[in-house]
């Protein structure tokens, strides 16, 4: 169902990404899966600065403006209202972003602003932004001006709603991912808590690179990336008797692909990219199995499959999506969530009158998986931040499976898999 | 009909066209990086050569100098069209 909201031009309020999110979060405070970017400074700018250009600021997209509504398994979806300005507050002395990170969003809010010391954030929520869009949002807001006519680049298509591709799209899904002759999925199950635990690492970008190119060849650091990641994760995943395949919901950036404008802003342009690497034998798979998976997954063209399956989702009642997100979910959750962004913009440009000196994001885990390993490349370094529901793993733990995956990060010693 | 570089290059041109949704007028004396691929977009392209000359190179594995340009891309494949 596309609705016009007039000056907001859409909405595809049976979106069923939104709408999985939506109801996953439903314990959440907030109701959302909010996250965080923060722009470090040698020293941060002066709050008087940011809130006047706040205050001056012309023109927002509509989209910004308005109330959000949900209905009990559907997709949330905005109705317009009046403009709302964006909040900026200053940091209490001892606060950190990632207190700030695990405070919920107000409702309805698209994102607001706090103050550190040594850092800006600004606190997006995931219902209007995916990563790669709150990073174009600002790179546009410091650069160009983003004014009331952009054209937001919200899905115009209406293959979402094409009844017969979504039916064709899960059942390819069901098959590849959903089968009961696959094997179960190790995964982690996180309480009901809200709150996240957030660990961080800025790597120098280009050795690691060029020892990705080196291991697993030309392109291929996203299957080197997760390669280490499982290094590190596994051994704790059978300290907690989990057993099964390793499967990686790996989010996609699909602008500028089909009929996904390139310079769009908003959520529903962003994916899921599901990889399956078998690890029946319990040990680390090989490289080129997760170079080989990266590419199955590619073929399949999951990530459209991934973004139309869920029909049942727009329609079933909540109960009734209980019970198949109870039976399907620890497979469609998968073991962690990955993500890549080869590159962040507005390293080293200039945001409220000073340089910044790196872009970090910080994203709050859904329950399912609740682990989170993302990555953001930021002019020299490769940021690493590692996002887990509090109580997934006792803290001392969450904290060796960071200190073991930096070190397989860094690890020198060059072994090659690649033929 | 045999291949050659030259239509092989002809043909990346026009998928690597596709795959960076049009923005770029590829160039095949450049790099793939340089010509707006990353690593999605290199995949895509991997799938279009595996379907298009049945060459998949993500199992016979690739260097860097594979990807040195467009047409060394093209030289790359060839080899795995005569290897078959």
């Amino acid at each position: 169902m596309k609705q016009d909201c007039g000056e907001g031009k859409w909405l595809d309020a049976f979106d069923s990404f939104a709408a999985y999110l939506n109801r996953s979060c439903a314990h959440t405070p907030g109701r959302g899966n909010h996250f965080l970017i923060l722009l470090e400074y040698e020293e941060a700018p002066d709050f008087g600065i940011i809130t006047d250009f706040f205050r001056n600021l012309p023109d927002l997209p509509p989209i910004l403006f308005g109330k959000i509504r949900r209905f009990p398994g559907l997709a949330p979806y905005r109705t317009k209202g009046r403009p709302r300005m964006v909040t900026v507050t200053e940091a209490a002395p001892d606060e950190t972003p990632e207190d700030y990170a695990n405070e919920p969003l107000p409702p309805g809010v698209p994102f607001d602003c706090r103050r550190f010391p040594r850092a800006v954030a600004f606190r997006f929520s995931h219902l209007f932004f995916d990563g790669c869009g709150a990073e174009r949002f600002l790179l546009k807001l410091f650069t160009e001006g983003v004014g009331a006519d952009e054209p937001s680049g919200l899905l115009t298509s209406s293959h979402m709603n094409d009844w017969k591709e979504q039916g064709a799209a899960g059942t390819e899904f069901r098959k590849s991912l959903l089968s009961k002759d696959l094997p179960p999925v190790a995964c982690l199950l996180a309480p009901r808590t809200a709150r996240n635990l957030f660990f961080t690492a800025s790597i120098p970008a280009e050795p690691l690179l060029a020892r990705a190119e080196r291991e697993a060849g030309p392109f291929m650091g996203i299957p080197f990336l997760q390669h280490r990641t499982v290094s590190a994760l596994l051994p704790f995943l059978r300290l907690s008797g989990i057993t099964g395949d390793i499967m990686i919901p790996m989010t996609v950036d699909r602008r500028g692909q089909e009929d996904h404008p390139a310079g769009a802003l908003f959520f529903n342009h962003w994916s899921m990219l599901p990889v399956r690497v078998a690890c029946d034998s319990g040990t680390v798979p090989p490289l080129p199995a997760f170079r080989k998976a990266f590419y199955q997954a590619n073929a399949e063209k999951r990530p459209k499959m991934f973004r139309m399956a869920s029909m049942p989702g727009r329609f079933v009642p909540g109960p009734v999506m209980q019970i198949l997100e109870n039976h399907y979910g620890p497979k469609l959750g998968g073991t962690f969530l990955f993500s890549l962004l080869e590159e962040s913009g507005l390293t080293g440009k200039t945001v409220f009158s000073r340089p910044v000196r790196n872009l970090r994001h910080l994203p709050a885990m859904p329950p399912r998986p609740g682990l989170g390993i993302i990555f953001n490349r930021a002019g020299m370094n490769m940021n690493l931040t590692v996002s887990l529901r509090a109580g997934l793993f006792p803290e001392d733990e969450a904290k060796r499976f960071f200190c073991n995956l930096q070190a397989e990060l860094n690890r020198n010693e060059s072994v090659s898999q690649n033929h | 009909m045999d291949e050659t570089i030259e239509s092989i290059t002809e043909q990346l041109l026009t998928e690597i066209r596709i795959v960076t949704g049009g923005r770029i007028t590829p160039d095949p004396a450049r790099s793939l990086a340089d010509n707006g691929i990353n690593s999605m977009g290199f995949m895509e392209l991997l799938v279009f050569i595996e379907q298009k000359w049945g060459v998949s190179l993500v199992d016979q594995g690739m260097s860097a100098r594979d990807v040195a340009d467009i047409r060394a891309l093209a030289a790359r494949i060839l080899e795995g069209i005569r290897r078959a």
